[in-house]
């Protein structure tokens, strides 16, 4: 079975590698895999928030889209925020200061950061070995 | 030969066909004075909803006044409202004087504020309680008022607790005289019940608590009730009512029965309503919901008792707790427990019926961040927004009858059309036509715009939204080519939007194959599979294809046709703008006929030089620059545009300047295997994630709704107008694919396959090596929608197993031929029901 999967499904996988690392929350912008495999005991409640990422945000990764008064748009998760300025982590990883007498909007989106249909090009199989895979201790 | 000889030009095709269109439309409908007012449209059928309507709708009240991140509401004595805000300010305003003001009765400076309440006093003069948190404590205080101020010198604290995520703070006064407060578990939203406090009644985390303020003792300025149910428990809080709860951010208390209900916040799966009895364990962390999630925390002092009404995070996300209605305008809700969502929008009701039985419905979705309700003096359900608009709604029957059965269920029905078989419009229904059409799978459009009678459209303006008749719909009508040429198109679907009742409404008919008659398509949307006549899409092998044709579900309508994009997007003046190519002035003639028809209410021409003016992409002699940006607005700047729903940030409309677009970064899902690759890389296409992600299918495909096959000819006008940006110089070297590089020349080959120097062993071999990389396939892909080396091509290009590259060339293969994947609408159980490898999922994902 070895066989079936070879290097060139790296770019398949570096699709969740993009935003969770196995166990570094300072690589990942959300969860680790570790505390997805935590969080998610079941394959089944596992595989329906892979399959719809915005049916519970947590607070810490909810997406917030903030507009200035000039009319530019951000968005990404919340990082920081005081009296002055609040600080988004875009999606593509950058950081970005905007400050609050900058803001003209400021709302948190029922979306999440992470896009829908992420296994839609795998095959049925495909997705039940990274599912084994992500609720497997050794990841 | 291994390769196909080039065949006829898509490209050609598609211009061929907007130019039928621009050319008939003044002479398909049925206006003969092309120039006068069109006649009444006196035969519409299209009224209310296929399902039956809400019972009940909010409306706007109070027109003057709106606040800022509201969280509590309520009345005061003497008819004055009284409203709290996140950041300490606290308003007043009189409710019936529509002119006054709102005014400031008190701020408290640097806090959270959740909520505050009227303290009445004999005589009629009342205290302020207000509950707000700091970074660190929650407090409970009251002020003194004094006409429509408080004095913030006056503060007296009553209680405190440790602050922290969950605070609750809902502050309600029960039939018994008791001050009830809500309090949060005191942690973030992950771990669930990250201090392990809700079960424990040694803290007041979790709980709703009830405590005296007539009086104070013991140095407190309150006292504990002495029926409270931990009172004689060593270690326990004498404040707790009740706990084991997570959020309880609001809770109503009937006012005939003393009977609490709270809408406690879950955690993943659950949403809850508690009823809140003395001594009553409402399970968190234990449970959520129905369900175990702690079982190793040790259980408060009482049984845990279930929450009397869940919902699961498909239907809410965060409940928000209102009144037990007892008021005389609603009669039907008396004794009613209204509670709603902050993220759904949705209001429900929850009635006892004696015993565990109940009433449950739901009474209305609305478009409001739902945070607080109050019941007014005369009755009124009043409900506050958040942050949509931060104005305050009145729940009212909708007063709208179930006319479900009415609403027709045929195209014939609908009385839009006096004949199916010409497409002929009833009398007053007009064509219009727009300037960029939208990519749908190769389909041809036809629009239609119907008002009710006399009325007409008031098109928006840059400081004016547009104002729409009640009853006005859009039509737009698909068709798909016939391979064989002398038959005539073949109609898909007939898709209308309607306007009633403020709110707009996407339904579709689909056309049966026959070509008598369409038929509503359910709200979930369908899919049809396509005999095999239709002319086949991006050069497959044969001239027909058989596929799917996917009916948009509701909601996916509603990604593009929302309010962040005002629902309308062709019916707008720089789409309208169509000047007719034999015209000499050059003035817009359709909006001027349309305004001539009286369909809108007067012309506002498109300067020539405004900046959103769109041109038809295919229209060879408008610039490359024009030609692309109009493109990109029509198919991709309804969720591409600032506020929009797009979750990379960078916008496609065409009134932006080109570095306004913000394209110059990466993206959030990955960059494919393309080296040093940007949105948009001016100057090199095939470092574009913009392109390739338009030029694939399947996963991180574009557009991901609506459309379901690559649009070849937006793929090469994309391509030609990225390459023809000039390469910012710092940029020019990190480029794959330069002038003399290896995958160059083998683009040349391929592009000269037919040129007698090349072999096909060349070709071939060219043709590998491009596929070793994503920027070469990209490449690739681009010349296969020209029409170059297509036939062996395809299968090779496909049969790579790299995903990023097959989803290129995908859309090459007859859907039949392509690998069975998962695809967007996924049943969990296909996936649950094979039995995974571990050791197979790692190298997938490493």
């Amino acid at each position: 079975m070895q066989a079936v999967v070879d290097s060139s499904f790296y770019s398949d996988g570096a699709r969740c590698r993009n935003c969770h690392d196995l166990n570094d929350a300072l690589k990942s912008t959300g969860p680790t895999l570790t505390d997805i495999r935590k969080k998610y005991e079941r394959r089944s409640e596992m595989l329906t928030h892979i399959l719809k990422p915005s049916l519970k945000v947590d607070e810490k990764f909810a997406m917030w889209v903030v507009i200035t008064k000039t009319g530019r748009g951000y968005s990404g998760l919340l990082v920081s925020q005081n009296d002055e300025a609040i600080v988004l982590k875009t999606a593509d990883r950058k950081t970005v200061r905007v400050a609050r007498s900058q803001i003209d909007v400021m709302q948190k989106s029922s979306q999440s950061l992470m896009p829908e249909g992420i296994l839609s090009d795998q095959t049925a199989q495909e997705a039940a070995d990274l599912l084994a895979w992500f609720s497997s201790e050794g990841n | 030969m291994v390769f196909a000889a080039r065949r006829r030009v898509v490209i050609g095709g598609v211009v061929f066909f907007f130019g039928v269109f621009y050319g008939t439309i003044l002479d398909t409908n049925t206006l003969t004075a092309a120039d006068g007012p069109r006649p009444a449209w006196t035969t519409s059928k299209i009224s209310g909803t296929p399902t039956p309507p809400a019972p009940y709708a909010i409306r706007p009240v109070f027109p003057n006044v709106s606040f800022r991140n509201p969280t509590s509401l309520e009345e005061l004595p003497g008819q004055r409202m009284l409203v709290g805000e996140l950041d300490g300010s606290v308003y007043t305003f009189d409710k019936n004087n529509q002119t006054q003001p709102k005014e400031l009765l008190l701020k408290i400076d640097d806090v959270k504020l959740w909520h505050v309440t009227a303290y009445l006093q004999d005589g009629g003069s009342w205290q302020l309680i207000a509950c707000y948190s700091t970074d660190d404590t929650s407090y409970v205080s009251r002020f003194n008022v004094e006409g429509v101020k408080a004095d913030p010198q006056s503060e007296d604290i009553i209680l405190t607790w440790p602050a922290g995520g969950h605070n609750g703070g809902c502050l309600q006064f029960g039939t018994d005289g008791m001050l009830y407060i809500s309090t949060g578990e005191g942690s973030g939203p992950h771990p669930p019940d990250g201090r392990t406090a809700a079960q424990d009644v040694s803290n007041l985390f979790g709980c709703v608590l009830r405590i005296d303020i007539r009086r104070g003792e013991n140095g407190k300025n309150y006292t504990v009730p002495p029926d409270n149910p931990f009172i004689n428990l060593d270690g326990a809080r004498q404040e707790i009512w009740s706990y084991g709860l997570r959020n309880p951010w609001k809770f109503g208390i009937d006012s005939k029965t003393g009977n609490i209900f709270a809408a406690d916040n879950g955690w993943e799966s659950w949403e809850m309503v508690h009823q809140i009895v003395r001594g009553g364990n409402c399970g968190w962390p234990i449970m959520e919901g129905r369900a175990v999630l702690r079982s190793e925390v040790k259980q408060g002092p009482t049984p845990i008792r279930p929450p009397v009404k869940y919902h699961s995070h498909t239907e809410a996300n965060s409940v928000i707790g209102g009144p037990v209605y007892q008021g005389a305008k609603l009669p039907a809700l008396d004794g009613t427990f209204i509670y709603g969502d902050y993220i759904t929008g949705t209001i429900w009701g929850r009635k006892s019926d004696g015993g565990d039985s109940y009433t449950h419905s739901t009474l209305v979705d609305t478009h409001q961040r739902i945070i607080a309700f109050a019941e007014g003096s005369a009755g009124e359900l009043f409900v506050i927004d958040y942050d949509f608009t931060g104005r305050i709604y009145e729940l009212v029957p909708s007063g709208l009858e179930d006319r479900s059965a009415d609403f027709p269920q045929r195209l014939s029905e609908t009385g839009l059309f006096t004949s199916l078989e010409t497409m002929a419009p009833a009398p007053g229904v007009v064509p219009y036509d727009i300037i960029v059409k939208r990519w749908v799978d190769g389909a041809a459009t036809k629009r239609w715009v119907a008002i009710p009678d006399s009325g007409a459209i008031s098109l928006a303006t840059a400081k004016k939204t547009a104002v729409y008749p009640e009853g006005t719909v859009f039509v737009k009508h698909l068709t798909l080519s016939e391979a064989d040429e002398l038959r005539s198109p073949q109609p898909l679907e007939t898709q209308i939007l309607h306007y009633e009742n403020g709110s707009w409404h996407p339904y579709s008919y689909l056309w049966d194959e026959e070509r008598t008659d369409a038929v509503l398509v359910d709200a979930a949307g369908t899919d049809r599979q396509l005999n095999n006549t239709v002319q086949a899409t991006n050069r497959q092998d044969t001239d027909t294809e058989e596929r799917t044709w996917h009916v948009s579900a509701e909601n996916e309508c509603r990604l593009c046709h929302n309010a962040g994009s005002d629902f309308v997007l062709g019916f707008v003046p720089n789409q309208l703008n169509i000047v007719q190519p034999v015209s000499s002035e050059r003035n817009s003639a359709q909006l001027k006929q349309l305004a001539a028809q009286k369909v809108i209410n007067s012309v506002r021409q498109l300067a020539s030089d405004s900046p959103g003016r769109l041109v038809d992409p295919h229209d060879e002699t408008q610039s490359l620059n024009d030609r692309a940006r109009s493109y990109l607005h029509g198919n991709c700047s309804s969720c591409h545009h600032p506020g929009g729903n797009a979750i990379v940030s960078f916008y496609l409309r065409r009134d932006l300047p080109f570095e306004g677009l913000r394209t110059n970064k990466g993206t959030g899902v990955g960059t494919f295997g393309l080296r040093n690759a940007k949105l948009i890389v001016p100057g090199d296409p095939y470092r574009s994630v913009l392109l390739y992600r338009m030029a694939k299918l399947g996963y991180a495909r574009m557009p991901y709704i609506g459309s379901h096959v690559v649009d070849g000819s937006g793929v090469d006008l994309v391509e030609q107008w990225i390459k023809s940006m000039p390469h910012s110089d710092s940029d020019q070297d990190s480029s794959p694919i330069q002038d003399g590089s290896r995958d160059q020349r083998n683009l040349q080959v391929v592009s000269q396959f037919n040129s007698p120097g090349n072999s096909e062993r060349e070709i071939q071999q060219s043709t590998r090596q491009l596929l070793e990389s994503t920027e070469g396939a990209l490449a690739l892909s681009v010349l296969m929608h020209r029409g170059f080396a297509v036939g062996a091509n395809r299968s090779m290009a496909y049969e790579t197993s790299n995903g990023d590259v097959r989803g290129l060339s995908e859309t090459f293969i007859p859907e039949k031929q392509r690998r069975k994947t998962l695809g967007r609408n996924i049943d969990p159980k296909t996936v649950l029901s094979i039995d995974g490898d571990a050791g197979r999922g790692r190298l997938i994902f490493l």
